[in-house]
Formats: structure tokens, sequence, C-alpha cells
């Protein structure tokens, strides 16, 4: 008995030469600006934020 | 030629079967730890105690029903794309049985309390040696068989099929690295802060590369082979691959927000993290518009709404995951009960729903027959959905409420709540969770049965025929 | 895919060896560049080795599986400081293999356990849970008392971490009970850091004379808060157990103002402070209640 294997022409016809969805494209980019933002904003050397001085100032609206 | 692919079938089936037993038993320790956390009296003497428990349901579902599913799962793609038997059909049947013995081994030291309390990598370096042993079988002959195949092309899943066998390679080895004190016990070679980044690097990417990569290559391969429909775009296949297998290595650092790891770490880690959204998308979208050329398939044929549901879970999943990792999320949430019902979405409603359609799919094509009951594969699958739903609901419920409770002040500066007050408002989420966990057992009993029932029918109707 | 045919899609070595670098780069840039940098071995001045009595209660931590519901890391966080104490620095954790801080706090954080109790509070305590919290998810360890330590299976542990160790070291490893040494490690967790409350409570701050004094829901509330928080170390009818008695102690009618002060800032080493975790009525009320015990 000849076992059947898989052709790739099943998976790969004509109709899968779609381009990239719009929506996902503007989510992919968005995404990496962000990122890049994010990664400037709580990087210490870039901003000189720090998970300490976050918490030093929300210990001073501690009322004694 | 009927020989070797018999034979080739024939390991593909034992890991199958291997996965069922293993997951049983995972799945029946899951239900007894989950009762053990609002009744402490459910704890028996040592080696039933919650924290060897814990670790053994983790361990034994991860290992022994993801692992050895993808296994089986992997070679039966692998030989099918490759247009050719595996080249060395014996190593695979060893591989399949030192994967039992190893199993057996791996939970009989877990109950001993030999762990390494690394997460995912609780086991000593015996068994990791084993590991290390049954993964490199592995890799032979999946590698063998892409290197020597008779199809020109790489079909997607091969691609996630050879990251996953890469990178789970160097992520097991450079983590289980440890200095050894004895046959049971070792020590983590990298010490306090860098041991914990060495570990989450492991962590957070041996979940990507053994729960996310081989189920996409599930995902991937199966969807049009169940529906006849190809997947929608191959250049997003394409860049969704790549950009994923990129990020991912940048983001175990968000499993130590807010610990000792210096800040830059943690920061890349968090925006690795929420960048990953886009190709996990990706593969989302891919899937919603493979389907969405007829979306007659989901009531015509049983297996499209398993893939469909199980994406949808893995595109919720990957929202839900890197919005954790933002640090104003992580401190409400990480360390609570929000985490297990995350986890649970993942393992349950996306690994576990493909690798059952999967199974689905490859039992009746193996056996040479039909399902035995596309009725009560229905059934399976809305049971396992009310389970896994009413499981992470309840869990993010609690995680949301006890995660407040631990931050609310009063106005003299004083926290409102003690631990205590914070820990008996769970259980009743907690047994909840109890209950959904039954149901989601009663639910994969269904698919259990199904599957048996069918090699029962395949076995028989071979035996006719001859 | 015609015109993909001659791609990297159909080199399986090429394709392999740019899968490889591809998840190397993060690898790299995030772990093993930091690995060989200072900052990621930072220890402090007076953090010393594990002796081998808190090594071989290390190795129980482990082996019993603790960390699936015990973190060790106090986040810079208000929350987290105000209930455990000062947030969790990197050079404390130099000879921690592994780190052991864990992912979910089904009980409390022990980051800062070290010396807030006193011995005989954990050998109670693993002994039988319930009886400190009587509503407590924590299992029994029972067995604990009874196993001995495997001392030349630890010395072997020692030498294979290179902490060192004396004779005295060896001889007493060779008589303690697993529960002790489990015990001896909970007792110098996080002790290379000053203990420090974020809350810290003097004569100053409060009411010179308790404003609930007398009230019967106060008494009735401070009693509550008693059962729930005191009764394990003082006993459930204020008899004393770990702690001294108390109704002893309010037989020798105190201050109110000394009594809420001991119960906000605790004694160093023999009772924790509840400053950070019960508000300034509801330590008034332990004190009514304390007063209605005379």
């Amino acid at each position: 008995m000849q076992e059947e294997f898989d052709n790739l022409e099943e998976f790969t016809r004509e109709d899968t030469e779609n381009a990239l969805p719009l929506g996902w494209l503007i989510l992919f980019i968005g995404l990496i600006v962000f990122g890049i933002y994010y990664v400037y904003a709580y990087t210490p050397a870039f901003t000189g934020w720090s998970q300490e001085k976050a918490l030093q100032e929300s210990m001073q609206t501690q009322p004694k | 030629m009927n020989n070797e692919f018999h034979y080739d079938y024939k390991t593909v089936q034992g890991f199958v079967l291997s996965a069922i037993f293993w997951g049983v038993i995972g799945l029946v320790m899951g239900l007894l730890i989950s009762a053990q956390l609002w009744d402490a009296n459910l704890n028996f003497g040592e080696y039933f105690s919650y924290g060897r428990l814990r670790t053994l349901h983790v361990n034994v579902l991860a290992y022994g029903l993801g692992i050895g599913a993808e296994f089986g799962i992997f070679y039966y793609i692998v030989m099918r794309l490759t247009k050719r038997p595996l080249v060395l059909p014996k190593l695979a049947r060893f591989h399949l049985w030192l994967f039992n013995v190893g199993m057996v081994l791996a939970t009989l030291s877990l109950f001993a309390g030999m762990n390494q309390s690394l997460e995912y990598a609780e086991f000593e370096w015996p068994i990791d040696i084993a590991i290390v042993i049954l993964w490199v079988l592995f890799a032979i002959n999946v590698l063998g068989n892409v290197f020597t195949r008779k199809e020109k092309n790489m079909y997607v899943s091969l691609w996630y099929v050879i990251a996953t066998i890469i990178t789970v390679a160097i992520l097991y080895i450079v983590n289980n690295l440890a200095i050894p004190a004895s046959l049971t016990k070792s020590y983590h070679l990298f010490a306090g802060v860098n041991s914990a980044n060495v570990e989450w690097w492991y962590g957070h990417n041996a979940v990507g590369f053994l729960f996310t990569t081989p189920i996409l290559a599930m995902f991937y391969y199966f969807l049009p082979k169940s529906t006849g429909l190809p997947i929608y775009s191959h250049r997003l296949s394409i860049i969704s691959f790549w950009s994923l297998i990129f990020a991912y290595l940048w983001t175990g650092a968000h499993h130590l927000v807010y610990t000792p790891l210096p800040d830059w770490i943690q920061t890349l880690g968090i925006a690795f993290t929420l960048f990953l959204i886009a190709p996990s998308w990706g593969s989302v979208v891919n899937g919603y518009f493979t389907v969405d050329r007829d979306w007659s398939k989901m009531r015509t044929n049983y297996l499209t709404k398993f893939f469909i549901v199980g994406i949808t879970f893995y595109g919720l999943q990957t929202i839900q995951g890197p919005s954790q990792g933002i640090r104003v999320i992580s401190s409400l949430i990480h360390y609570t009960d929000w985490v297990p019902g995350h986890v649970h979405m993942g393992t349950m409603g996306w690994v576990t729903m493909v690798i059952c359609a999967s199974v689905y799919y490859m039992i009746p094509a193996m056996y040479k027959t039909e399902i035995y009951s596309q009725k009560l594969a229905n059934i399976h699958f809305w049971i396992v959905l009310i389970g896994q739903l009413m499981f992470s609901i309840t869990m993010w419920i609690t995680g949301i409420q006890q995660g407040a409770m631990w931050k609310m002040t009063n106005a003299d500066g004083s926290l409102q709540y003690t631990f205590m007050e914070t820990l008996v408002r769970n259980y009743p989420y907690w047994q909840m969770r109890t209950v959904a966990g039954v149901i989601f057992v009663v639910g994969m009993l269904f698919f259990v049965y199904n599957v048996l029932m069918t090699i029962k029918k395949g076995n028989d109707l071979a035996k006719q025929a001859a | 895919m015609s015109n993909h045919e001659n791609s990297l899609y159909s080199k399986a070595v090429l394709f392999a060896v740019v899968a490889a670098v591809t998840v190397l780069i993060g690898t790299i840039v995030t772990v093993f560049v930091p690995m060989f940098t200072a900052g990621m071995h930072p220890k402090n001045e007076n953090l010393q080795p594990f002796t081998a009595l808190q090594l071989a209660g290390r190795d129980i931590y482990q082996a019993e599986g603790c960390v699936n519901c015990h973190t060790q890391t106090v986040r810079p966080l208000k929350a987290d400081v105000l209930r455990y104490g000062e947030y969790s620095k990197a050079g404390e954790f130099a000879y921690d293999r592994p780190f052991l801080w864990g992912s979910k706090r089904t009980g409390p954080d022990l980051a800062r356990i070290g010396g807030k109790y006193p011995d005989e509070w954990h050998i109670q305590h693993f002994e039988n849970p319930q009886a400190f919290f009587p509503k407590s998810n924590m299992p029994k360890y029972t067995w604990l008392k009874n196993k001995p330590v495997n001392a030349p299976e630890t010395l072997a542990h020692m030498k294979a971490l290179g902490f060192p160790y004396t004779e005295e070291d060896a001889t007493a490893l060779a008589s303690a009970t697993q529960l002790d040494a489990l015990v001896a490690y909970m007792q110098v967790i996080g002790t290379s850091v000053a203990r420090k409350e974020a809350i810290v409570v003097d004569a100053s701050m409060i009411e010179a004379a308790n404003p609930l004094a007398g009230k019967p829901e106060a008494i009735a509330e401070g009693q509550a808060i008693y059962k729930a928080e005191c009764a394990g170390c003082h006993g459930q009818n204020a008899e004393g157990n770990i702690g001294a008695s108390i109704s002893d102690y309010a037989k020798g009618e105190p201050a109110d103002t000394d009594t809420y002060i001991t119960v906000a800032n605790g004694l160093e080493g023999a009772m924790p402070a509840f400053a950070g975790q019960l508000s300034k009525d509801k330590i008034w009320s332990v004190v009514s209640y304390i007063n209605s015990l005379k």
C-alpha cells in the first residue's frame, strides 16, 4: 500500500499571495514606535527614571 | 515501503497515547492541588503536600502531555511535509521508550523532593541530562528528515519546528548549567540577580518555544488540512515568524518587574513584550482570514471550531500577557491568582485545544478510519470551553481583588487589610476553580474515550481486512 | 509560491543558521552580556555565606517546593514596603543559587522573615500553621521535626559551593533535625539589610489617651483582631505561649500609649510590628481589648 504524502501545492495555492492586512501593518509599526519611546522613557541612563526614585516619590505622599 | 511507513506511525501513535496517559495523571493532580488551596487538610504527608504536588502538576503536564504530544505530532507533520519516512525509525522508537522511562523517573524524583526550584526547570541534573538526550534523539530524526526531504520547499510548519528544536536546546542547556553537589542535588551555576535573569529568559521562552511555536506549527498544518483552505497570506506567515522568534528572546525580564534586576533590562523586556502582540496577532489574523473564505466550515467541519477558538485564545493570551508586563499592571496583578488564570487560558484554551484537534485529525488518518463520534468531539469541545472560561474568569476576578486588597491603604497611611484577610477572600473563588477544573477534566475524558474508541475501530477494520 | 523557489525556505541548513542567529541576538544583549558586568554580581558588605545548618534548611525549602507559594523579594512599591519592610536589594542574593524570588504569593513574602519572629514561633507554626491563623491554607510540616539532617550530604554541598565551615558546625549538624535547619534558614533570610519598618510610631504621633477606651464595639473588634493575629503567640485566652500572657500584662495596668506603641512597633526579634498593616483605630481597639482583660 503506497502511503500518500502532502503536496506543498495544496498549502501554497495562488490565493495565498495576499498582501499584509493594513490594520495589522499599522499595529506592527505602531508597536515598534511605542517600544522605542518606552525604552527611552524608562531607562535610567536616558531620562534618570528609576524604580527606586518612583518609590521615593510615592512614599512622600505618605501622611504621617 | 509499507513497513517503514507503518513503523513510523507506530511511534507517533505511541507518543499520542503516552501523552494522554501523562495528561490524565497531571490533570488529576491539578484537581487535588486546587482543593488543597482551600482546605489544608487535603495535604497528606510529605509526598502529597501542595509544595511537591504543584511542581508535579506543572511538570507532568508540560513535559508529559505537552512535549509528549509535540514529539508525536512533529514526527507526523515532518514525515508528511518532507515526503519521506523518518530517517532512523528505530531511533524514534527508542526515543518513545526513553521518554516514558524518563517521565516515570522524573515524576518519582519530584515526589521525592528533588527540586531545583527553578520554574519549568525543576528537575535535578540526572533528569536534565536525560531530557537533553531525548531532545537530541528527536532533533536527529526531525532535522535528518528536513535535510534529506523530498519536497524542495519547506512549509511554514517546518520553520516553526526547526526554530523550536534549536531554541529549546539553547535555553534548556544554559539554564540547567549547575554545580553538581551529589547525585540528587545541584546548585545553579548563576547566583542571585544573574540566576533570576537566566531563569526567566529560560522560563518565558520555554513557554514560547514549547507552547507557542510548536502549537503554531500544528495550527499552520492542520487548519489547512482539516478545512482544505490554505493559509490566507504567505507573506504574513513569513513576517510573523521572523518577528516572533526575534522578539521573544528579549522578553524574559517581564517576569522580574519591580525586582532588583537592573531597570534597563526590565524596560527592554517590557518593550519587546508589548511588541510581541504584533507577530502573535499576525498568526491570529492569518487564521481568521483563512477561514473567512468560507465560514460555513465552522459548521460542516467539526475541527474548524477547535482551531478558530484555539487561535482566538492565543490572541487573547498574547494581548493579556504583554499587558501584564507593563509596570502599572504588573504592580497590581503580579504574584496574585490572575497569573494562574492567564496561564490556564493559554494551556487549556490554546495549547490543549489545538493538540486535541490535531490528534482528532491524525488518529483517524493513521488508523485509516473515521473518527468514532463527531458528536462526542463536539461535547468535548463545549465542556472544556466552559471549564476553561470558568477557571480563567474566576482567577482573574480573585486576582484583581487580591492585588487591590494588598495595595489599599487607610487615611493614616497604614494598609487596610492583613495578609490573612486578603487570603480568605480567595477561598470561594478557589472552590469555584476546583469545580471548573472538574468540568474541564470531564471534557478531556470525552476526548480520551473518543480517541481510544477510534483506535479500536481502526484496529477492528484492519483485522477484518486481514 | 513559485517566486520563492530558490529562497531561504528551500535551504534547510541556511534557514537553521539564520533562525539560530535570530534567537541569539536578544539572548546575547539581555542575558549573556549582562552576565559579565559587575552590576549583575553585587554583594552587600555584611552578607555572609550560608552556614551548614542554614544551607541544609535552604535545601529543604527547595525540596518542599516552598517557592510555589512564597516569594522572597519585596518590590519597591509602597504597599509592599508597608507590609514586608525594606525593598529587596540586588546585593542580598550573592550566595543564592538559585535565586528563590518566586512568582506567586499564595502565602506572604518571606524576604524579611529573618528576625521577624522568635525561633519558637517558626517551630510551632511549621507544626501547625492553623494554630496561628485558623484559616491558613499552609500544609502542616509535621515530619520535619522527626527527620535528621543528612550531615555528610550537607557538608558535601558546602564544599561544592565553597562555603566555609568549622568542625563544630559539622558536629552540631549531626544532631540537628530538618526543622532546626529550616528555622535557621528562615532566620537568616534578608538579614544583610537592616530591618526598617515603613511606619515607626512614637508618642507624638498618637493621642495621649485611647479614644476608644471601654467602648464595647471596639473591644469586640479588638478581640477579633487578637484572635486572628495575636492568639498564636499570646494564647487563645491571652494566657501566653511563645509571647507573654496578655492577661498578666493587663493586670499590671500599663499606659495605653505604651501598649499602642508596642503593638505598632513590635519588639526586636520577638514580636513583629503592626503599624504598617493595622490602622490607628484597629490598634486602639486591640488596646481596648487588652485593657478589658484585667
